[in-house]
């Protein structure tokens, strides 16, 4: 193989998204494989960039661009992956809760899983009890995220755990749950399984509550 | 409720000074807010003074500022037992952001909670920056005017503005903004250059006016583990002109405070280096103690600038009177020792902090003999 993956590394890095998309085709008619592609070219590309940003060193700019770029070639990519009948790593269920329209930390945390190689079903702000557990059913989640802005809305995290508990499902789902007033002492007050406090290490997280 | 009125103030805006320069031992804890929500005064209004809350201006138009909402503003500050009202420009001819509403769970709830469009913005291209109102936005004066005729003897008002939060709030969007920094830095820049001097303008025309104690400037630049957007970047799109307020604020011999949440302390030199040495900034607002708790923040930071506010957002909502009281007691006592400080909450007295224990931490204030 003669294509340069660090290449395509660098350039999701970089957040040249017209770089990135110029190599994934150059990749693709090169006949590289398609999880190679994935997983060592882009899901390490937004590995760095999850490290760069827990150092200090990538701001929220430097990982939406990447994000986005990342996201290009996974726009070409995903039919040829659906083709083929892959499955994603596992899927995650990820919303803010209910009172709550805050919307940018948890839409980084989805870029952050999707980089990671997880499904991500983002049922966006807002979100009701009922509502987490209609999609943890249709979608087989193997786990949830729950986010929250304010000291009024976290206290709805509880309920959703609680409601996730009586709908049975408890046993087949994990709950990280993160968002400016959240602290681990509370995950752990609420039962959630893990606490993040930012977007790259939920993805941390997340792999690491899947097992993965 | 009791600890909560005053029924004889005695604000000295010029002895709270004196405490955060250092320059006087407090004698007394001063307290201070930057801000107190509606909701809040609007209870204390009714229950506690009998009195019906009267709106700033008509709702849902550009009616003009309603001078009895200054007189109320005034008397719930001074009762309240602060030393300083803190106002905001009501803007005129200013375009406003897509706002989405959803239930309030507050204890003091406003029914409807308005939440900004993160994905929203005003501006997304130069032709939109080009349509933008720019030079017909103004800060209605009258509302100043007419807290000049009610403020009490003793008592100041504080002008605030923001600069970074407005532009990622409402004329770029937060997305916008960080998407634009790497698509078109030139639309960025010229963004904040425009916000930049009409905030520039509004403490131009009010810090020289008697009635002004000091600039209390506000604009969030993080979250919990960082700045939105690169310490470097703040250095060149925001601070120049942080530095510029807080200069005119000088020029007055006013002093120039800021508010802004997030994590500011990461590495060396850190935001909040650059904000004292840089910016020059006399006072710093905004504490959460899972970020550096102000007791932590006053032995880095306390003999540099004063520092005001202190007590977290989540313990003051939630904890309990026995365990309310005895945090609110440490943090007197590790940081009221040699001044350059002024209690009150590390945010604002949202809707969602039980009246009882604002209460709680008022009279916690009253009562420290050190």
């Amino acid at each position: 193989m003669n294509f340069d993956l660090e290449k395509l590394k660098q350039s999701v890095i970089d957040g040249d998204d017209s770089g990135a998309l110029e190599l994934t085709k150059q990749a693709l008619a090169e006949h590289v494989p398609l999880d190679v592609l994935i997983n060592q070219g882009l899901i390490a590309a937004m590995s760095v960039v999850g490290k760069l940003f827990e150092d200090g060193e990538f701001f929220i700019p430097e990982m939406l661009v990447a994000a986005r770029a990342m996201q290009s070639c996974m726009d070409i990519l995903k039919p040829l992956l659906s083709n083929m009948e892959a499955k994603p790593l596992a899927t995650v269920v990820l919303g803010t809760v209910k009172g709550d329209m805050h919307d940018i930390g948890k839409n980084l945390v989805r870029m952050m899983l999707q980089g990671a190689g997880l499904e991500v079903v983002d049922l966006g702000t807002d979100v009701a009890p009922e509502k987490f557990i209609q999609a943890i059913h249709e979608h087989g989640a193997k786990l949830v995220g729950l986010s929250a802005l304010l000291t009024t809305t976290m206290t709805s995290m509880g309920a959703i755990i609680e409601a996730i508990e009586q709908a049975g499902l408890r046993g087949r789902v994990k709950i990280m749950v993160g968002g400016a007033p959240v602290t681990e002492s509370f995950a752990r007050q609420i039962k959630a399984d893990g606490y993040a406090p930012d977007a790259s290490r939920a993805a941390n997280l997340a792999k690491s509550l899947l097992g993965l | 409720m009791p600890g909560l009125l005053l029924d004889h103030p005695t604000p000295d805006f010029d002895e709270l000074l004196s405490i955060l320069r250092g320059e006087k031992t407090p004698g007394r804890v001063p307290i201070i807010e930057i801000g107190i929500d509606p909701e809040v005064l609007q209870c204390i209004q009714e229950s506690l003074l009998g009195e019906p809350w009267v709106l700033p201006r008509g709702v849902g138009g550009p009616a003009s500022p309603d001078e009895r909402y200054y007189q109320q503003l005034i008397n719930l500050y001074y009762r309240l037992g602060y030393d300083f009202v803190p106002l905001c420009p009501l803007w005129v001819n200013n375009p406003t952001g897509k706002i989405r509403q959803a239930a309030d769970t507050a204890e003091a709830s406003r029914g409807l909670r308005d939440w900004v469009d993160e994905s929203g913005a005003l501006i997304r291209s130069w032709e939109d920056f080009e349509h933008f109102p720019w030079n017909r936005i103004y800060a209605a004066p009258e509302t100043l005017e007419m807290a000049a005729r009610y403020i009490p003897e003793g008592m100041k008002v504080t002008v605030s503005a923001s600069l970074f939060e407005i532009i990622f709030e409402s004329l770029l969007g937060y997305e916008g903004l960080f998407f634009c920094m790497r698509d078109d830095p030139q639309l960025v820049e010229s963004v904040f250059d425009r916000w930049g001097q009409i905030v520039y303008e509004y403490y131009q025309s009010t810090v020289e006016c008697d009635v002004v104690g000091a600039i209390f400037h506000a604009d969030d630049m993080g979250f919990k583990t960082g700045t939105m957007i690169s310490p470097a970047d703040l250095r060149r799109l925001l601070f120049p002109w942080l530095a510029k307020y807080a200069a005119l604020a000088h020029e007055h011999g006013k002093p120039f405070w800021i508010h802004s949440c997030g994590n500011l302390y990461r590495n060396s030199p850190s935001v909040m280096d650059d904000l004292i040495d840089l910016v020059r900034i006399d006072g710093f607002h905004s504490f959460q103690d899972v970020i550096l708790p102000v007791g932590e923040v006053k032995a880095r930071y306390g003999n540099r600038l004063a520092l005001m506010g202190g007590v977290d957002m989540d313990m003051l909502a939630t904890l309990p009177e026995d365990e309310l009281r005895n945090y609110l007691r440490a943090i007197l006592d590790s940081c009221m020792p040699g001044g350059r400080f002024a209690f009150g909450s590390g945010n604002t007295i949202a809707n969602f902090v039980p009246l009882q224990n604002y209460a709680i931490l008022l009279e916690e204030a009253h009562q420290w003999k050190g």
